[in-house]
């Protein structure tokens, strides 16, 4: 094991294929490639959405037409045509609107028992309710009945538009406004779908709810959007998922999420992110460029992040807690994968402005192949934030001796009743860790899972039992034959 | 010498002193026992001044002085002493620095003259003979890298030199070997003094094998609940502590 | 990426054309002096824009017009020199030039070769361009090459292999108070031959409160072996602009000390950059940033580890009070092939005041897998239970923040082993952070 090099054997499995892989042949209702204005109205149309949302689209896209591509320091990005993409695609179907499982297209459903989730069987067993966002239209919501018998609203977001605009139009954009970045913007011009929540006062949701992203059709963007609203004293714990098939091209996708909780409320979002990471070489793969953000707005609140991300080409993505309640708590849990050439900067922003305020940061970073990890991070404390804490544990696990591991801690602090701590280390997986496993009996490839689920072991305990497994599983496929 | 009548002190929400009396006469060794989590260590640290305690009522009365009034150093400088159980490491600060500037602010408030650096070097050696300390001690950190047995050994050299009337000596037995322990009680009883009370608050018997207590004191659910002589601790050592919360109740 | 310059303020760049040419037409390295003048030119200052100049924006500095400092006699009290005494051979700059009666006198060492680069520009000018080069080949930033378009003044030093120099060298730069809107642009130049040893101490100092304008570069190279103690004592007025460049290339099992003190100055900012380019070799930097008053201190280190085996260990404090803001940004950087290499970095800050800031930005970027990277990171106040601790031997509140406060500072620069630097420095911070009411 002195030498860094790849085990021959386990060469064999890095080549495994991506699972996911496959294009489901539906006839589409994709609108041509390009954006102005008339896309912007064309879409606002098509989803028969009120006119302060047509508004608002039109207010972020000229914004967004103003402002410049980010350029991060450690992002080797092939330049993106912007007018190339089709900003609409939704699948053909009977009814505008599918309103039981019976009316979604079997193929469909297909697709979602290829990817493990059975809308049926799975959603029932594991209690979940899923609202799965097929590109760009959310096809399908389960537990619907259940949901509303405790007064939780769960549904896509073109439905809260229809139904709940009122809450729409008080909260969209209220966190994340459209002139917070470039992606944003653009999300907020053309996003087409993705879920909407508001637990009521008092509610603690009576199940996890889920969503599934999947982007399918070729040069389409994905640009959901999910506005989470937890009222005083509620509590919910929200799934997501996402996969994509293989292309050659890079496809985007630049979502935006929303958290808010008021006084007492708690949001738990997980996300175990595993779209086409693209192939050995790194052709093709998903932009993630995705703008994640709570706001603990009231008292006591609490907002947790908890990420696995294995896949895209490239993921751009910082789940930030934005803590204006005295008392309140953000926290982020995080493992990211870069194998191949894959390049993951990801990390949180944790800004203090109510008195006792706490946040934990735990980040772990994979990287193996030509992978590119960092972690990018902000803990800011604002001069009202007394007493403010945060904790910061920041670990890289580097395989193989093409591949980064970088760090970039931004730590600001404002105020002398403060405790900000940062501790950040780069390892190897030890020989003598690898060789003590083998010796009791254990293959190479079942030690090096062990020690890297080890070392993931802080935030794995934050997921959702059923999506504790299958990240370990993730993990496993995307890390196969990595060891250095 | 020390008189505290009807103490309660909180913590947060926990209440954790409920109505504590307890009279110490000068020159007398107290031992405090006590189950886990019955407020000894919180009795310690109430009398030594530390922040975070609330104290709701009662009153503890130091050599006619209202001891709760005091800030830690006046307490201090009064010549209240806490051998604590977890001393903190202060990485930077040398020992023999702390140890002299503490003596010559005692000294101050009574009215002596300053120690210069070689009497007071004079004395502090004479006390880490005592204590078995070597000489590289004098030039650590204030217990930065000292083993458990160090820092507890420390904690009695500073205790012989700044010559405290009332000594609240806070587990000092836990986490000690025999020899270590041995060399702790032999400093200890060195200072016994007519005018210098002990108490000393400990979970096991084995520390009053060294230090022979005037009185043995029971304290659970946030009180006294029974007192008598060193009998008491051989009792608690065989019966341990279940029938005396039985007979409270 | 779109010029800085179009963005910025004309008159501020013009100014320094005009100052340019006004006195460097004439200049025997002219031609050298102007590339490096429009290369700053084309790039302008710095702005918060640029990532690594985030916290600290210069705009002050620009908007000033600062010309050449002149040579000034300076009266003082030998007994009370402003620079510290007896800490070596010692060459004064004042108001950025050479005072040879504040000097030591010129002695014969053997193995050393000391140049005061006034002297070359002006008797050697072909042989001057060299200090010009540096020891690594790595673009320059626009204020060095402002520095390179107007330096007249400062130091080379060549020790042959073999030469231990037991007397340290001693550069003092003072400005004195009729230097308002003085700028200087001093060059410390070191080159260390195999298995040299030296010891450096840069002092900054003022005696009158005026806006001057420090630009001061230190380019050292260390061959196999060799041993560079680097002290770096920035005590400026509070009024003064303050920004240094230091470049340290080491090679094979040559060994770096840094020892780093940021007091003074209004505007107070150092980049520091230590290339490891052969196996085994070593930096060690220790530091403290201390702004008070509404000073803004900025320190930027850069630890490269090219080679493999190559080690390094960082610590910076910040102490920040009053509405004084401080900023640590410390990158360790492994290059891909540099395996076994052992980085530890720490910093650590303190707030005494309610509006006072400290930005801290640890980083690590690694190219390598076989590494032993780390660092820790911390913000706050005093320990509570430290201070409970000293009161309750008696000490008052007062005197145990002192104690706590010293400690913290001085633990930095325990490794001071020159004794009339330490007795300096153990003066400037009592000064700084107050002494004992009870003598200790």
């Amino acid at each position: 094991m002195s030498t860094p090099q790849t085990d021959p054997t386990l060469e064999a499995l890095v080549a495994r294929k991506y699972r996911h892989g496959f294009v489901t042949d539906i006839e589409s209702d994709t609108v041509p490639p390009g954006l102005d204005e008339d896309v912007i109205r064309l879409i606002s149309r098509k989803k028969r959405e009120p006119s302060f949302m047509l508004e608002w689209r039109l207010k972020a896209f000229r914004h967004w037409v103003t402002m410049q591509e980010p350029k991060w320091a450690h992002l080797r990005i092939a330049p993106i045509d912007y007018q190339a993409i089709s900003y609409y695609s939704a699948p053909k179907s009977k009814a505008d609107a599918p309103k039981s499982l019976d009316e979604v297209d079997p193929k469909l459903l297909e697709t979602y028992d290829k990817l493990g989730i059975p809308l049926h069987e799975r959603a029932r067993l594991a209690g979940v309710a899923v609202d799965a966002v097929f590109d760009s239209v959310s096809v399908a919501t389960t537990f619907k009945e259940r949901l509303a018998q405790a007064g939780v609203i769960f549904c896509s977001f073109s439905e809260a538009v229809q139904n709940h605009p009122a809450l729409v139009e008080q909260y969209l954009g209220s966190v994340v406004p459209y002139t917070d970045n470039f992606f944003a913007a653009l999300n907020s011009a053309v996003f087409s779908d993705g879920s909407f929540v508001y637990v009521p006062k008092g509610v603690r949701c009576p199940m996890e709810l889920s969503t599934y992203f999947r982007i399918n059709a070729a040069n389409t963007g994905q640009f959901e959007r999910t506005l989470i609203i937890a009222d005083e004293g509620a509590y919910v714990s929200y799934l997501e998922g996402c996969t994509a098939p293989m292309r050659d091209e890079n496809q985007l996708h630049a979502a935006v999420v929303e958290l808010i909780a008021l006084d007492n409320a708690q949001i738990k979002y997980s996300t175990v992110q595993n779209w086409y990471p693209g192939d050995e070489q790194g052709r093709g793969g998903i932009y993630n460029f995705v703008t994640k953000r709570g706001e603990c707005r009231g008292v006591n609140s609490r907002i947790s992040w908890t990420q696995v991300e294995t896949g895209s080409a490239i993921t751009w993505k910082y789940p930030s807690c934005i803590l204006t309640g005295d008392n309140s708590v953000g926290e982020f849990y995080s493992v990211a994968v870069a194998n191949h050439y894959q390049q993951a900067d990801t990390g949180t922003k944790m800004i203090h402005i109510g008195r006792n305020t706490r946040s934990t940061i735990v980040s772990k970073g994979i990287s193996a192949g030509h992978g590119q990890n960092s972690y990018r991070g902000l803990v800011k404390i604002l001069p009202s934030a007394e007493n403010a804490r945060n904790f910061t544990q920041c670990d890289s696990l580097l395989m193989g001796d093409q591949c980064g591991a970088h760090t970039f801690p931004y730590m600001e602090v404002r105020n002398p009743t403060a405790s900000v701590e940062h501790e950040a280390t780069t390892s190897k997986i030890g020989d003598d860790q690898l060789f003590y496993c083998m010796s009791r009996g254990v293959s190479e490839e079942d030690a090096v899972n062990m020690i890297v689920n080890g070392f993931c072991k802080a935030v794995f305990k934050e997921l959702p039992m059923e999506f504790a497994v299958e990240a370990q599983n993730l993990l496993a496929v995307s890390l196969e034959g990595s060891v250095g | 010498m020390l008189r505290i009548d009807n103490l309660h002190v909180r913590a947060g929400e926990r209440q954790i002193l409920n109505g504590l009396s307890l009279e110490v006469g000068a020159g007398e060794v107290h031992a405090i026992m006590g189950p886990n989590g019955s407020g000894k260590s919180t009795l310690a640290q109430v009398l030594a001044g530390r922040e975070g305690y609330e104290v709701t009522a009662g009153t503890v009365t130091y050599r006619g002085r209202d001891l709760l009034a005091l800030s830690p150093e006046e307490r201090a400088r009064e010549g209240v002493f806490l051998a604590f159980q977890y001393p903190v490491e202060i990485p930077g600060v040398n020992n023999v620095y702390l140890l002299k500037a503490g003596l010559n602010a005692i000294r101050k408030h009574r009215g002596e003259p300053e120690l210069d650096a070689f009497e007071f070097l004079t004395l502090v050696r004479e006390k880490m003979k005592l204590m078995q300390m070597d000489e590289s001690f004098l030039n650590r950190g204030v217990n930065e890298g000292f083993s458990g047995g160090e820092k507890k050994r420390n904690e009695i050299l500073q205790m012989a030199v700044l010559e405290p009337t009332l000594a609240l000596l806070d587990e000092t037995d836990s986490g000690l070997d025999i020899d270590a322990l041995r060399i702790v009680a032999n400093g200890v009883n060195s200072l016994r003094r007519p005018d210098r009370s002990i108490v000393m608050v400990t979970h096991y018997q084995r520390l009053l094998d060294y230090i022979e207590p005037d009185y043995v004191h029971v304290l659970s659910g946030g009180r006294i609940v029974k007192s008598g002589d060193k009998s008491l601790a051989l009792e608690l050592e065989k019966r341990g502590y279940d029938w005396i919360k039985q007979e409270a109740a | 990426m779109s010029s800085a310059s179009a963005t910025q303020s004309r008159p501020a760049l013009e100014h320094y054309r005009t100052v340019f040419e006004r006195r460097f037409a004439a200049d025997p390295l002219v031609s050298e002096r102007r590339a490096a003048l429009t290369a700053f030119l084309e790039q302008g200052f710095p702005t918060p824009r640029d990532e690594r100049w985030k916290y600290t924006n210069l705009r002050r500095l620009e908007t000033r017009a600062f010309v050449p400092g002149e040579a000034a006699p300076i009266a003082f009290d030998p007994q009370h020199a402003p620079w510290i005494a007896q800490a070596g051979l010692r060459f004064v700059f004042v108001n950025g030039h050479f005072a040879p009666a504040l000097s030591s006198a010129q002695a014969q060492l053997p193995g050393v070769t000391l140049v005061r680069l006034a002297d070359r520009i002006k008797h050697e000018p072909a042989a001057a361009c060299d200090y010009l080069s540096r020891a690594s080949q790595q673009p320059l930033s626009s204020l060095e090459q402002l520095n390179a378009a107007f330096f007249e003044d400062g130091l080379f030093v060549q020790l042959a292999p073999g030469t231990q120099l037991d007397q340290p060298i001693h550069v003092v730069h003072l400005w004195t108070d009729q230097a308002q809107l003085g700028m200087s642009h001093p060059r410390l130049i070191v080159r260390a031959g195999a298995d040299s040893r030296v010891t450096l101490i840069e002092q900054f100092i003022s005696t009158g409160a005026v806006e001057s304008f420090t630009n001061a570069v230190a380019d050292l190279a260390l061959e196999r072996g060799a041993v560079i103690d680097h002290y770096r004592l920035q005590e400026e007025s509070t009024k003064a602009f303050h920004i240094g460049h230091a470049r340290v290339a080491a090679s094979e099992q040559a060994r770096y000390a840094l020892h780093d003190l940021a007091l003074g100055a209004s505007l107070g900012r150092l980049d520091l950059t230590v290339y490891l380019k052969e196996p085994r070799a070593h930096a060690e930097l220790r530091g403290l940033i201390a702004p008070t008053g509404s000073q803004h201190l900025d320190t930027h280190t850069r630890i490269e580890h090219i080679a493999p085996h190559t080690t390094s260990s960082e610590e910076y404090r910040g102490i920040a009070d009053g509405r004084g803001r401080g900023v640590f940004n410390g990158k360790v950087l492994v290059h891909p092939g540099a395996q076994k290499t052992d980085a530890y970095q720490a910093t650590r800050n303190l707030l005494l005041s309610r509006t006072a800031e400290f930005d801290a930005k640890p980083e690590l970027e690694i190219y390598a897998n076989d590494v032993k990277c780390s660092h820790g990171a911390t913000t706050g106040q005093l320990d509570a239970t430290a201070l409970f601790y000293l009161r309750s031997r008696g000490i008052s509140e007062t005197d145990a923040r002192v104690l706590l406060i010293r400690a913290f500072a001085q633990s930095v620069l325990a490794s001071v082993g020159n004794a009339a630097v330490r007795e300096h420095l153990d003066g400037l911070l009592a000064h700084r952070f107050g002494s004992l009411e009870v003598s200790p």
